[in-house]
């Protein structure tokens, strides 16, 4: 059983930096597709007991990276972002959409709302 | 005339020596010192966890084994627990006790075989090939009990399917001798020999502090101190076997070296402990054709650490979603943390120092 609670999308550091400032290491945050809308679950540990906390976010809304806060977030939110195309803030390094897809590979292949747009002329297209 | 130092960009990788795998490292170099590393991967991304909308439940146990040659059968272990959970189905204790024994013996081929890798990456050919060979004979021991010596496909959701019968047990417990012997001489070499001193010793340090925050996972977080190990939490058969997680305290190369060589030991002990403790009975129960609508989490201990299994179903023979957070994706950040300030011949070093799998980080 999972046990993860809903926070609003501009919470999302101050959640974070509390996990952080009491010593829970970062564990993941996996992107799930619900309907027309996507769901972050971020999971933290400590003790070995699994934290979480989820937003839900609609394809065209940012979220707030926390890999400034929790650097271990840094390839797994460029994951999600090459896969889902869910779009971060201030990620600390950001591979474009890069990190495991090719140039030429499909854009945001795990959702099927394509939600990154590629224009005319991109390599990508 | 007092040189300036100039930056320089190397590639590293993804054709290298020292790399089973491609992974490709952007260096920035200040004459040797590196300053700056991106890291570039998709060379072998399959895109494994979309599969399960195309293939159901019972077969995804054979993809996800499929992830990795080396700890095949602890994906496949994972997956099945996380299944089981969401099902509500108890494996038979026997069963546990199988996964247990094919699951060491996994991570004793796996630090062989990342052992070897060092003793190449710093020239040691002598050493690479002592290791490898004795890694040969816990690929027959595979070969004998699972039919493969690679990807062994034991474990199903409920159980496991193929059993290790009394006169195997022996017979396998024999070789485990010969096995922990060569290891023997191998931790003397590993102690004694002064060109792994000076590749390894004050190479990669992580702090105590730094390994737990970045997320580091497996021997490189216990060659910190951290006695953080999947394993104490008792899944499996482990609840009824007597360990204690391996730690080492200095936080470099050498320490996570001794960690793994201290480990294979420690599966030897396990293996042991688990054949002297199996009990008779069923080796796997009946499932239902359909899953409940839910979601589970299973973390195993690997050879390089925690993987974490998610998996959501919406009812019905497919799954919605499966999420692999494997061990090495969680210690990249603990890589990039540690090439910035290194020398460039310790690269290769510091990359093996987490013992690298990027078939599971590409999945």
């Amino acid at each position: 059983m999972i046990t993860s609670r809903e926070v609003k999308l501009e919470e999302i550091e101050k959640e974070a930096k509390y996990y952080y400032n009491n010593g829970y290491r970062f564990v993941t945050e996996t992107c799930l597709e619900e309907e027309s809308k996507f769901r972050i679950i971020y999971t933290f540990e400590k003790g070995y007991q699994l934290y979480s906390f989820h937003v839900y976010i609609s394809p065209t809304e940012e979220v707030p990276s926390i890999s400034k806060i929790y650097f271990a977030a840094l390839p797994v939110e460029n994951e999600i972002h090459e896969m889902f195309g869910v779009k971060f803030k201030n990620l600390v390094l950001d591979f474009q959409g890069l990190l495991f897809l090719g140039e030429y590979a499909p854009i945001s292949p795990q959702a099927s709302i394509e939600i990154m747009r590629r224009s005319k002329g991109d390599k990508n297209e | 005339m007092i040189r300036m130092s100039e930056k320089s960009t190397i590639p590293f990788g993804p054709q290298h020596p020292v790399l089973p795998e491609p992974i490709h490292l952007k260096l920035i170099i200040e004459d040797e010192k590196v300053v700056e590393a991106y890291p570039a991967f998709g060379f072998v991304h399959r895109g494994l966890e979309m599969l399960v909308k195309k293939k159901d439940f019972n077969q995804m146990v054979y993809v996800v084994d499929h992830i990795c040659g080396i700890c095949s059968a602890m994906h496949g272990q994972a997956y099945c627990q996380a299944v089981e959970e969401l099902i509500g189905i108890d494996v038979p204790e026997r069963a546990k006790y199988l996964r247990v024994i094919w699951a060491e013996l996994h991570r004793i081929h796996s630090h062989l075989l990342w052992f070897g890798l060092l003793a190449d990456a710093f020239g040691f050919e002598n050493l690479f090939m002592l290791s490898w060979r004795i890694r040969e004979k816990i690929m027959d021991i595979l070969e004998a009990t699972a039919g493969n010596r690679v990807i062994i496909s034991v474990n199903v959701v409920g159980g496991v399917r193929r059993d290790i019968d009394s006169e195997q047990a022996r017979w396998l417990l024999d070789e485990l001798k010969e096995v922990e012997k060569s290891i023997k001489e191998l931790d003397k070499i590993m102690r004694n020999n002064y060109t792994i001193k000076q590749r390894t010793v004050g190479i990669g340090v992580l702090t105590k502090e730094e390994a737990y925050m970045l997320g580091t996972v497996g021997p490189v977080l216990r060659g910190s101190g951290v006695p953080i190990d999947m394993r104490t939490t008792g899944y499996a058969a482990y609840k009824d076997l007597d360990f204690e997680p391996i730690v080492e305290k200095d936080g470099d190369t050498y320490a996570r070296t001794i960690v793994r060589v201290r480990e294979m030991f420690q599966s030897i002990d396990l293996v042991r402990q688990a054949i002297s403790k199996i009990p008779e009975g069923e080796l796997n129960v009946k499932i239902k054709p359909n899953l409940p609508a839910g979601e589970a989490i299973s973390r195993v201990e690997q050879p390089r650490g925690e993987v974490f299994y998610y998996i959501k179903s919406n009812g019905g023979k497919y799954l919605d979603r499966l999420r692999i957070r494997t061990p090495t994706f969680a210690n990249l950040a603990s890589l990039l943390h540690m090439l910035p300030g290194s020398t460039l011949a310790d690269v290769p070093v510091l990359v093996l120092t987490i013992d690298p799998c990027i078939s599971c980080t590409e999945r």
